[in-house]
């Protein structure tokens, strides 16, 4: 599939814009702050309702559509084989704005002119962004590698975004009762629902996280060899915070369970929930050296990019059609190898 | 929200449109258009509306058995003969027993709890009217009880909460059934809830 059509309204420094777009590789010059990765990421917010160099949509909104609450809008028509999908986000401030009061951001969704939640839009655009900030999944923190992880698998799974923004709630509510069980506020007993619920939903997450770090295992592997002509070997392990096999012949959801009734009193000294996939990460090495601490600028980028391909290639397998891949400044690639292989 | 700064404005009626944008659902737009049809109202209608809203402060108090509003307590559910009085239906909020009621289906009594347990906000089973229920239901001829808080997570927590205290006290306990809405077509059903609804299938 790719984008035939892309317009932008308010959107970052678009006052407005209509693109017609060709089939194939298509690369944008320019110099800095003319707005090239704003369009990668108007593609991107087409395929994951968000912003995602975001850390608010409001972001997204151009200052002066800020200021006058006009609306934001990104449209894009994907071409889907003999199929045209049309998409639009329209984003706008609501609320008084003046005098103390919050304003919040409206986001609409319309697929092929029907009005559609978010959620729904997962899996429509397939898309993979890979920027300079990606690097993070490398050399950053865990949360960065989780992110990676559940941003893949909300596009190829609904059940897993519903089980996610659950368990988000649950851990938000548990790690509140913890601290009113520290002052002595609640009792004990109040905790049985949430923890049957963080297991429950817990352990469906963490299964499907390694169900899918095991196959983009095999695919990293490879696109890092074809990368780096195969000087290097790359491993990628699932690091689970709770045993996913369960242990002493228990299955994973009593293992889990008896983890947090017997870590409960730690817990509640810490005031936060200890176990369950808000905690998990996944270990990457190159060779023998863990990649987190020891692999240069270089190697890190080559790895990130190996990451978001084989995210593409998954993708591909999975839905049987192939991802609009966005790569935004990747000219330190091309130096570094002289050909991206698997564009 | 206030209006001082709009000259044009009167004094009296930006209050009032200030009063309306404090309400749920009311905003700002709203709340100008419905104070400006209020000076086109006829005054005893104003009157009969400004009554209304003092008698709705004044006289309402809860029902001390099922915690429910009412004028008198115990309220006329509770106090009526014609209702089923071995079952028993806990629900969130109030206005959860008008839409019960309007199913005309359900002859049983109530329990309000006036809320929900959510420790992000602070709300504590001992927030809620649940003493109040376990008293009531001591030395009663109540049979079944139906749990009828909402299907999210704070009304599962609770469900949940209130089941363990029910146990030794009632024969039997129930949850609202989840599913299918009626007029429904499969077609457009999320994944969650048509697996629920297979869980919860009947015979025929």
């Amino acid at each position: 599939m790719y984008i035939s059509h892309l317009g932008l309204t308010n959107f970052r420094n678009y006052q407005h814009l209509e693109l017609d777009l060709p089939p194939g590789l298509l690369v944008f010059y320019g110099g800095n702050a003319q707005g090239k990765s704003n369009l990668l990421e108007a593609v991107y917010l087409l395929s994951i309702a968000k912003a995602y160099r975001a850390t608010s949509d409001r972001e997204a909104i151009s200052r002066t559509a800020q200021d006058d609450h006009a609306h934001t809008q990104v449209l894009g028509i994907a071409q889907k084989g003999q199929d045209r999908v049309r998409i639009v986000v329209d984003m706008h401030l609501e609320g008084p704005g003046e005098d103390g009061y919050q304003t919040y951001l409206r986001k609409d969704i319309w697929v092929n002119g029907i009005p559609r939640p978010a959620s729904e839009l997962v899996g429509v655009v397939n898309a993979v962004l890979f920027d300079a900030e990606d690097i993070q999944m490398v050399s950053g923190p865990p949360a960065a590698r989780r992110r990676y992880l559940d941003i893949l698998i909300c596009q190829m799974d609904r059940a897993y975004l519903r089980s996610l923004q659950k368990y988000q709630k649950v851990v938000y509510q548990r790690n509140h009762l913890l601290r009113l069980l520290r002052e002595r506020r609640a009792q004990p007993e109040e905790m049985d629902f949430w923890n049957q619920a963080m297991v429950q939903e817990g352990v469906y997450i963490a299964q499907r996280r390694a169900q899918v770090v095991q196959e983009l295992r095999a695919l990293a592997r490879e696109l890092y060899c074809q990368l780096t002509e195969a000087r290097e070997e790359l491993a990628m392990e699932y690091v689970p915070s709770i045993p996913l096999d369960g242990e002493e012949g228990e299955d994973a959801h009593h293992t889990f369970a008896r983890i947090l009734e017997e870590g409960l009193g730690r817990e509640v000294a810490l005031g936060s929930s200890q176990w369950g996939p808000h905690r998990d990460d996944v270990r990457l090495k190159i060779g023998e050296m863990e990649a987190a601490t020891y692999v240069s600028r270089g190697q890190a980028r080559t790895l990130a990019l190996t990451l978001k391909l084989a995210e593409g290639a998954l993708l591909e397998r999975e839905r049987g059609e192939s991802p609009v891949l966005l790569l935004d400044d990747p000219k330190n690639l091309w130096v570094e190898k002289g050909a991206i292989v698997p564009l | 929200m206030t209006y001082d700064f709009l000259p044009s404005v009167a004094a009296p009626l930006a209050r009032l449109i200030e009063e309306f944008h404090k309400l749920p659902g009311i905003g700002p737009k709203t709340a100008q258009r419905l104070a400006y049809y209020l000076i086109r109202m006829p005054a005893e209608e104003a009157h009969s509306l400004a009554e209304a809203i003092l008698a709705v402060k004044e006289r309402i108090t809860f029902c001390t058995v099922c915690q429910n509003i009412t004028e008198s307590s115990p309220c006329p559910l509770c106090s009526s003969q014609s209702r089923d009085r071995s079952r028993l239906c806990v629900v969130e909020e109030p206005l959860d027993v008008l839409s019960l009621e309007r199913t005309r289906v359900y002859k049983g009594l109530y329990h309000v709890l006036h809320g929900v347990i959510s420790p992000a906000s602070g709300i504590g089973p001992e927030n809620l009217k649940i003493r109040e229920m376990l008293e009531r239901l001591k030395g009663n001829e109540v049979e079944e009880v139906i749990l009828a808080t909402n299907p999210s997570l704070e009304g599962e927590s609770t469900a949940m909460y209130i089941h363990r205290l029910l146990l030794p006290l009632v024969p039997r306990i129930t949850r609202l059934a989840r599913g299918l809405p009626v007029g429904g077509d499969l077609e457009y059903a999320d994944e969650v809830t048509l697996s629920r609804a297979l869980e919860g299938r009947q015979e025929m």
